[in-house]
């Protein structure tokens, strides 16, 4: 992997802030209110003013405002960029778009005189790739624009991704990451689906990371390796696998880890902490007793697992920012680790600085 | 633009699994592509009452039950059945056993507009039938998207595999087929199971309907009469591995993948924008490292609307000058298929360079004087192709240009 995170922002429970999300980390949050976690305060048109925001959905204001404020302070903002705007790519991963956005949609064509009489500006919206392209025209960015989609592993797979498009000569610069919006349609299938499960309560929020080639600096290049804002990581792995029995989640995230650690030639008494899944019940048992196989008596890293909730397409990510809020000493190996009730495992290894 | 920080592998496709509305199977769609067959007919997935126009290119004589060995087909939704029916054809096509598909590092990578949201709409309307806000469990598992690539590696069984679904709207299959390449070639994984798939979801009808884009009976892209799109459903699955691969075990070789491009038009969330167009297929060219006048022959996204045609053969003019390659629109055989459009047409792609002809563009009267190509007309052509360029635009102003090539004789197993 030749990519590293030079800077993360994000809009989530914890925090309207990056800075603010992670002091949240760092100060232990707050023992949260029973029920779903919600961005606090978050209103559409308080975030993003009432100009072209028509039908727009949670899930697309939340990533328009993280994306905007993450290119603002890192010099790629639209008016004063330090890249073209095609050399700036997007890779925003959802579990299913705006669930809310589609259900209204299919209502309104059940329930008036004609079935397509749906207002045409809501049509757009029930895409799942709404979300990135409004973040595309909102702040201009024209590189490519990818939508991923991978239950809890999205955010891995996210990465994955924008690795390869920039390894591959597609984009220079990489804005990647995941959003959720919590909403009653959410609710209703998460409870259908999990009846005999047990499960967090919803969470939402986007957190994205802003991924740069690694190496020397060019003069008009982007920040490279550190980066200029203190947040730095190398993207060391991104590796996946997948149990096709449920029985097999643990063979498969501690097999997933070892191609990983392989992979990297890197010994797991290397690996400082790692930040688990927020997944319950037999999988999260399965997925912390591989951790342990592979790296004994290592720290978790789980303090804004009960704050944030269950954010799904965004959860990995935020196990990522809490591993760079405490990002220790330069040279520090973290790792992140997820499941999914569709059969994926997955792991990312970073490298502090 | 950097270019590639390495030497790439060169990729090549050696299975094809093609479920559609004019044939199920590689072989029966290259049969279709070459006699120009329509998938039009009449919806019979959805109730179409209140609905004036009710065409659209459904796929019928499919059976799951049949063809999964592993997924039940009751607890897995429409279009996931495509997409794993679709790779299972691949795999047998491509000639790998099952423990080979299990031993190697794969990528599954399957683009979509809809993903699992046919269950949701027909959740609504039961919702609103009993007049309780519950869904049923059945539907609300089936309707997760991201199954649509997790079910390929549930059905095949395999281990070490990323399993990603890519809902880039109506160019999804070329931005999957692009990143399955990417992965080959990078030498990251050894095989890639990558493409599209889409059920014929009611929502999507009602949506291009109110936007008035629905033809009343079949789809004309690039003629002066035409009307719109009829949405179609279908899936196709490719399989990718690096060239040496496919020489060491002998397999036969449709086509080589030679790069992709794509952009963003970051301008409107559905009207289209010639520049964007134009810089997204010289993108896929530089990538390839390849220039225009090498194209033999592309595979248009030709919806057959108004806006789309006229855009798409102006950015074409713009990059290819006064007289580009013949340009096909699978789109009037096939409808439009959404995320699996793109990943069909590929498809095509390989099938036309394999077999040397070109795919027609049916149910056409005449050209529309302002668009002036050859757009193969009616009739299928032979036809000596070195490199075709597929092209996938979508909402979002998702744009994603995919260019493959024949592969040499010589190197032919």
């Amino acid at each position: 992997m030749n990519s590293v995170i030079t800077a993360w922002e994000a809009h989530s429970p914890l925090g309207r802030t990056a800075e603010g999300h992670r002091q949240a980390v760092l100060d232990g949050p707050a023992a949260p209110e029973a029920g779903s976690r919600l961005v606090p305060g978050f209103d559409i048109k308080e975030a993003l003013g009432r100009k072209g925001i028509r039908s727009m959905d949670r899930a697309t204001a939340l990533a328009v405002v993280t994306t905007g404020r993450l290119l603002e302070r890192t010099g790629l903002g639209k008016d004063d960029r330090r890249c073209a705007d095609d050399e700036l790519g997007l890779v925003l991963g959802t579990t299913e778009g705006s669930l809310q956005s589609l259900t209204e949609f299919d209502h309104d064509s059940y329930t008036r005189e004609k079935p397509f009489d749906v207002p045409p500006s809501l049509f757009p919206v029930v895409l799942m790739n709404y979300h990135a392209g409004q973040c595309a025209i909102w702040h201009r960015i024209k590189g490519p624009n990818s939508t991923i989609c991978g239950s809890h592993l999205t955010s891995l797979l996210a990465l994955s991704y924008a690795c390869r498009l920039q390894s591959n000569g597609h984009a220079r610069a990489v804005l990647v990451g995941a959003v959720e919006e919590c909403s009653d349609a959410r609710d209703s299938y998460e409870q259908a689906r999990n009846e005999d499960d047990p499960q967090r309560p919803s969470g939402e929020g986007c957190v994205m990371f802003l991924l740069e080639p690694a190496g020397p600096v060019g003069k008009d290049g982007p920040g490279g390796s550190g980066g200029p804002h203190g947040e730095g990581a190398a993207v060391v792995a991104v590796e996946f696998g997948f149990f096709p029995e449920p029985d097999l989640v643990r063979p498969a995230v501690r097999d997933c880890l070892t191609r990983a650690l392989d992979r990297a030639g890197v010994e797991p008494g290397k690996v400082a902490v790692v930040a688990p899944s927020p997944a319950l019940g037999p999988r999260g048992e399965a997925e912390l007793a591989a951790i342990a196989e592979v790296f004994g008596d290592v720290p978790l890293a789980t303090a804004s697992l009960d704050a944030l909730g269950d954010t799904r397409a965004a959860a990995a990510g935020f196990q990522l920012a809490e591993l760079l809020s405490r990002p220790g000493e330069p040279g520090r190996l973290v790792v992140a680790t997820a499941t999914d009730a569709e059969g994926r495992v997955g792991c990312a290894l970073l490298r502090i600085g | 633009m950097a270019g590639q920080t390495s030497a790439r592998r060169r990729v090549v496709v050696t299975g094809l699994g093609v479920i559609s509305s004019i044939g199920l199977g590689a072989k029966e769609f290259a049969r279709a592509l070459r006699e120009g067959r329509s998938g039009a007919r009449t919806i019979t997935s959805f109730d179409t009452s209140g609905f004036e126009h009710t065409t659209a290119c459904e796929v019928t004589d499919f059976h799951p039950e049949e063809l999964l060995h592993r997924l039940v087909p009751a607890d897995t939704g429409r279009a996931s059945q495509l997409a794993a029916v679709a790779a299972r054809l691949a795999v047998e096509d491509a000639g790998l056993a099952a423990e080979e598909v299990r031993r190697r590092r794969s990528l599954i990578a399957v683009g979509t507009l809809s993903g699992g949201a046919d269950e949701i709409g027909m959740s609504v309307r039961e919702q609103l039938a009993a007049g309780t806000g519950a869904v049923d469990r059945g539907r609300a598992r089936r309707a997760r998207s991201g199954r649509l690539s997790a079910d390929i590696a549930q059905e095949l069984g395999l281990l070490s595999t990323e399993a990603v679904t890519v809902p880039t709207a109506c160019a999804a299959g070329n931005y999957a087929i692009g990143y399955g390449f990417d992965a080959v070639a990078a030498g990251e994984v050894e095989l890639a199971l990558c493409g599209g798939a889409d059920a014929l979801v009611r929502n999507i009808f009602v949506g291009f309907y109110r936007l008035g884009t629905i033809a009343p009976d079949v789809c004309r892209p690039f003629d002066k009469g035409r009307q719109g799109i009829l949405t179609g459903e279908g899936s196709a699955v490719l399989v990718l591995e690096s060239l040496d691969s496919a020489l060491a075990r002998g397999a036969r070789v449709y086509a080589e993948v030679l790069g992709h491009g794509l952009v963003c038009e970051a301008h409107h969330p559905v009207a289209p924008d010639r520049d964007s167009m134009a810089a997204c297929m010289s993108r896929a060219h530089a990538n390839a490292g390849i220039t225009a006048d090498q194209v033999d022959l592309i595979s248009a996204h030709g919806t057959g609307t108004l806006a789309n045609d006229a855009t798409e053969a102006s950015a074409i003019h713009q990059v290819f000058g006064d007289s580009p390659p013949p340009v096909t629109a699978l789109k009037s055989m096939l409808g439009h298929c959404m995320g699996a459009s793109s990943a069909l047409s590929a498809a095509a792609c390989a099938i036309a360079l394999d077999e040397g002809f070109i795919p027609p563009t049916i149910n056409h009267i005449e050209t529309d004087p302002e668009i002036e190509i050859d757009c193969v007309p009616n009739t299928a052509r032979a036809a000596d192709l070195r490199i075709v360029q597929n092209n996938a635009l979508a909402f979002g102003g998702n744009d994603a240009v995919l260019l493959m090539g024949r592969i040499d004789r010589e190197v032919r197993p």
